[in-house]
């Protein structure tokens, strides 16, 4: 098993370290993944055996070990949260001014799939709005570079770094002097050279090399079908939308001007240096709350009669623990399992009610520890089980298809064309019972057999997420059923049970926003390979990200088709 | 770069000038630019969707046959103008299977089927075949329009990409046309304030162009380097930039057409949001900013909060899966009702303002509907599809049009013929169906 290499132009010669190559250590290998194609990648290099300088310098990368292909993504347009971050790390320009354009479409769960970013008609003028907007406030806020107007090298330097930082690779001479030339346009109209770098960063924005990720700077499309290195640029920006949801900064641009993107010691420098920097609280803003669908819990709506006591500060009380206890999760290096096990969490004096937490007052939210036969992470949480529920009371079905979509990676099979509503509940019937009824409809079955019995697991919690023992004046009936028929009885045990499972789905969840594309059957090795080494017990948070930036699908991609 | 002759065009005043500022207006700067054309001719054409279609069609009963029918329990609102628009019956997208909303909000205005789960595909809808034909000189090409935001993301179905939910409107196979959410942003691409200073306006203009030459040079020169699917991309985003520079060269209609005054707010409740946009699509059509609008009055699976109507709390589309309750059922057709309301409020308006050659609901062609005909079972057969206004003679309104049996993509090409656009066919139909 080899991959071959090609040159990639102007960064020399780029090769896959001859350790990618080496046979492998996981359990993937010999796995075939059904519809595997590795066309390309299955032949050996006879050049591969050279040194790792212009490889990916990572040894033993995850999921390189499958041999299937890395994939590609392709131009990658920035989402409406990127393009605002982007400009506020820039320029300082806040206030989303992207926010004027439609929102971006979800796919697979998340709003940065690259294949589903466009830019329409009604887009490019707002965006030539924005552009505006954002070069002027740039002007106005002192963030733009000043010359002497008659000094036309220090335009020419200072439009050549500004477009380094724009269009996050070093701009080519032809790309200068076209900016160069909106200088030259605004002083030959009587302007001063101050107006020609707003104008030239208006065009900017509006460039390609600014609006999608990683323009290649040199033909990409020569020998397709082959596996590459992305270059040290491409590679910063890649890492930098990931962990900050936003442009890479002058350190880490400086980094792959060196080169050192492409050593694993000196990556790593930069990936624990972004983590810990406040803009990577941008993982939670974009991955996590769409990840867990928390959109929800702003939308649902708890009646009022059924809970006179629910408020909208209840409400930002359920979503600000999701927020802390992620936060105190990466703080105390917890395992990425923490997720569904965890019991150290944060509660204010409303939030502590529901947990029948005692000791808590105030609006504040502070540290708790939660009891650990009830509550297991965010399977618990009362803002998950609250936007899973009705107004009014609880919807095994809802819960059950949350488990499967975001815990378990159950896609389950589409409900038929022609759906029979749920029967409505008879008198003294039980939940199980009406639901029993609704499987007995072999069309609802086929995926209700499968959501039901994960919905059933969490009947222990109420609409706002308190414990409960008793339902309509019937004992809790949480018994939960896995596809494979593992049973158990309710939320804790779930996690438990299910602990593989989620290893695998939340590195499949992780990398397909890490990356911004679906994951295919090619990546079905590649995901169990990254849950086998960092999805587990004694890995923390951060070294699951590090499988992540570390793995064969995110430092190397497929050459695309001519 | 290059420069070329400035030209002046709404947005140009609009942001030149500020909207809140109140000035004399410049005749002599307008006089040099013809209005483009409003005739006798001059035809509209408006698509107008609402998600999960009706209340098991218990109030979507019509009866009767030709200009003899009657209307169903949704529909009070629109009795007085029942005259004026033609209800379906028998319609049929025949884009049944899962996932169901997707594929009958794909199909509204495309009659294509989809298939692939995470990249949004669909073809060319109708209003943009129309477009294209007809070409309209107006500063807007399109212009799409959508509901109030959903705060955690637009709605997916079973795990299909939420595109399918949310664009009606499609260029090209990969390439929807996203709605505006903002009712503000979309006045402001309409709206002309009175007031301008020429230079300022025409520097402006000047810049933009040079910007977007800019754009183009760039895309030229980075197609030659990427593959085939990256090209794509490009090349959309180069037709957009190319339609944005025909929107800056394109003439102005009217100075001053609409007030600043009725500039919207965003963040409204959803209501007050379609009771802004609705209004914004008047202005657009009655400033002749453009001559196609598409508005999802909510998107495919739309599960907006209903509660502002007073029976109980309930999210749209829940509450059709949410049992046969006849509270829940009454709610149900409260929901239709209301957007029918929204339906009649619009045709009112259109029909409010005279032009040369009728009011502006005689000369447009307004298909409405939505993506399935009842929130239950999901089921496609007998749409709740309606056809308004006079389609500048072209469209014979008042009657039942019995639609059994035909092609879904030959009545859109007949609602293309009716807008004298010359389709020879249309997603595989190329004989128009007839009866309009």
């Amino acid at each position: 098993m080899g991959i071959v290499v090609r040159r990639w132009g102007v960064a020399g010669v780029l090769r896959i370290a001859a350790s990618l190559a080496l046979a492998s250590v996981s359990g993937c290998q010999g796995d075939t993944a059904p519809g595997a194609d590795t066309d390309g990648a299955a032949e050996t290099d006879t050049e591969d055996a050279e040194g790792s300088g212009d490889s990916t310098g990572i040894p033993d990368m995850p999921g390189a070990e499958c041999g299937d292909s890395p994939g590609r993504v392709g131009l990658h347009r920035l989402t409406r949260a990127e393009y605002n971050r982007t400009v506020r790390d820039l320029f300082g320009v806040t206030g989303e001014p992207a926010n004027v354009l439609a929102p971006d479409p979800t796919t697979d769960g998340f709003d940065n799939n690259a294949s589903s970013l466009g830019i329409d008609p009604q887009s490019a003028a707002l965006l030539l709005e924005v552009s505006e907007t954002v070069a002027s406030a740039a002007m106005d806020g002192g963030s733009l570079p000043t010359c002497d107007d008659a000094d036309a090298s220090c335009v020419e330097t200072e439009l050549r770094a500004l477009a380094l930082r724009v269009y996050r690779r070093p701009p080519s001479d032809a790309e200068v002097q076209g900016l160069v030339s909106f200088v030259d346009a605004a002083l030959a109209d009587g302007d001063d050279v101050a107006l020609g770098f707003r104008n030239a960063v208006m065009a900017m924005l509006m460039s390609p090399q600014f609006l999608y990720r990683s323009v290649p700077p040199t033909d990409a499309s020569a020998g397709s079908g082959q596996v590459v290195a992305l270059d040290d640029y491409a590679v910063a920006t890649r890492l930098s939308y990931f962990l900050w949801g936003s442009t890479p900064d002058a350190e880490l641009l400086d980094r792959a001007a060196a080169g050192e993107l492409r050593n694993a010691t000196l990556l790593r420098e930069q990936f624990d240096r972004m983590l810990a920097d406040p803009k990577s609280d941008a993982l939670y803003d974009d991955f996590v709350t769409q990840w867990l669908q928390l959109g929800k819990l702003q939308s649902v709506l708890p009646s009022p009669e059924a809970f006179p006591s629910f408020g909208e500060d209840l409400r930002e009380a359920m979503a600000g623990e999701v927020r802390l206890f992620f936060t105190g999760m990466r703080e105390r290096d917890a395992s990425v399992l923490d997720f569904v096990a965890g019991q150290e969490s944060y509660a204010n004096e409303a939030l502590a009610e529901l947990y029948e937490i005692e000791g808590v007052q105030g609006p504040q939210m502070v540290p708790v520890t939660l009891d650990p036969d009830r509550r297991a992470g965010v399977l618990t949480m009362p803002g998950v089980l609250m936007m899973t529920s009705d107004p009014d009371r609880t919807n095994v079905v809802k819960r059950g298809v949350w488990l499967a979509e975001t815990i378990l990676c159950l896609g389950p099979p589409p409900p038929p064309d022609d759906i029979a509503p749920l029967p409505d509940p008879q008198p003294n019937e039980t939940e199980r019972e009406r639901l029993d009824r609704h499987r007995s409809d072999p069309a609802c079955a086929s995926c209700h057999v499968l959501i039901d019995p994960l919905g059933f697991s969490l009947q222990g919690y109420d609409a706002l997420g308190r414990w409960r023992t008793e339902v309509d004046g019937l004992p809790v009936d949480n018994l939960g059923e896995l596809p494979d028929g593992t049973t158990f009885t309710g939320a804790v045990e779930l996690a438990s049970a299910t602990q593989e499972q989620f290893g695998t789905c939340i590195s499949q969840k992780m990398m397909t926003f890490a990356l911004g594309r679906a994951m295919e059957s090619d990546d079905t090795c590649r995901l169990e390979s990254i849950a086998s080494r960092s999805a587990t017990a004694d890995a923390s948070f951060d070294e699951f990200l590090w499988t992540v930036v570390t793995s064969d699908a995110f430092l190397t991609e497929m050459t695309p088709e001519g | 770069m290059t420069t070329r002759n400035p030209r002046l065009s709404r947005r140009s005043f609009l942001t030149a000038a500020g909207v809140a500022v109140a000035l004399p207006a410049l005749p002599s700067l307008l006089s040099r630019r013809a209005r483009a054309e409003v005739t006798a001719d001059t035809k509209r054409f408006i698509a107008l969707y609402w998600p999960n279609g009706t209340t098991m069609r218990q109030d979507w009963q019509l009866t009767g046959s030709g200009s003899n029918y009657a209307l169903g329990t949704a529909h009070a609102a629109l009795e007085p103008l029942q005259s004026r628009l033609s209800m379906f019956t028998g319609l049929d997208t025949h884009s049944g299977g899962t996932p169901a909303h997707s594929r009958g909000t794909a199909a509204f205005l495309t009659a294509a089927s989809i298939s692939d789960p995470d990249t949004p595909r669909v073809d060319i809808s109708i209003d943009q075949a129309i477009a294209d034909a007809l070409a309209p000189a107006t500063p807007i090409r399109s212009l799409h329009l959508g509901p109030s935001p959903y705060a955690g993301g637009n709605p997916s179905d079973t795990g299909w990409s939420s595109g399918y939910n949310t664009y009606l409107s499609w260029l090209a196979p990969d390439a929807p046309n996203a709605p505006l959410e903002s009712p503000r942003t979309a006045f402001d691409q309409i709206y002309v304030p009175p007031d301008a200073d020429a230079a300022t306006a025409q520097k402006r203009v000047a810049l933009q162009q040079s910007v977007l030459d800019h754009t183009l040079e760039q895309l030229a020169s980075i197609e030659t380097r990427v593959g085939t699917e990256d090209r794509q991309r490009l090349d959309r985003y180069l037709t957009a930039v190319r339609q944005v520079e025909q929107g800056l060269d394109a003439p102005i209609a009217v100075a001053g057409c609409g007030d600043a005054a009725d500039r919207p707010d965003d963040g409204q409740s959803f209501a007050d949001h379609t009771r802004s946009m609705l209004d914004v699509l008047t202005l657009a059509l009655a400033c002749d900013a453009t001559r196609i609008v598409t508005y999802s009055m909510d998107y495919g699976f739309g599960n907006k909060d209903f509660s502002f109507l007073g029976m109980g709390a309930y999210n749209h589309h829940n509450l059709g899966h949410g049992g046969t309750a006849p509270e829940r059922v009454a709610a149900n057709a409260a929901i239709v009702r209301w957007y029918q309301d929204q339906i009649a409020y619009v045709l009112g308006q259109l029909d409010a303002i005279e032009e040369d050659g009728g009011t502006i609901l005689d000369k447009s062609v307004v298909y409405v509907g939505s993506d399935v005909a009842d929130a239950w079972s999901h089921a496609k057969n007998d749409l709740p599809m309606m056809l308004a206004g006079g389609g500048g003679g072209a469209l014979d309104p008042g009657r039942l049009i019995d639609a059994s049996g035909a092609s879904y993509a030959s009545i859109l090409l007949a609602l293309a013929h009716a807008m004298d656009a010359p389709l020879p066919s249309f997603a595989g139909a190329s004989t128009p169906f007839v009866g309009l």
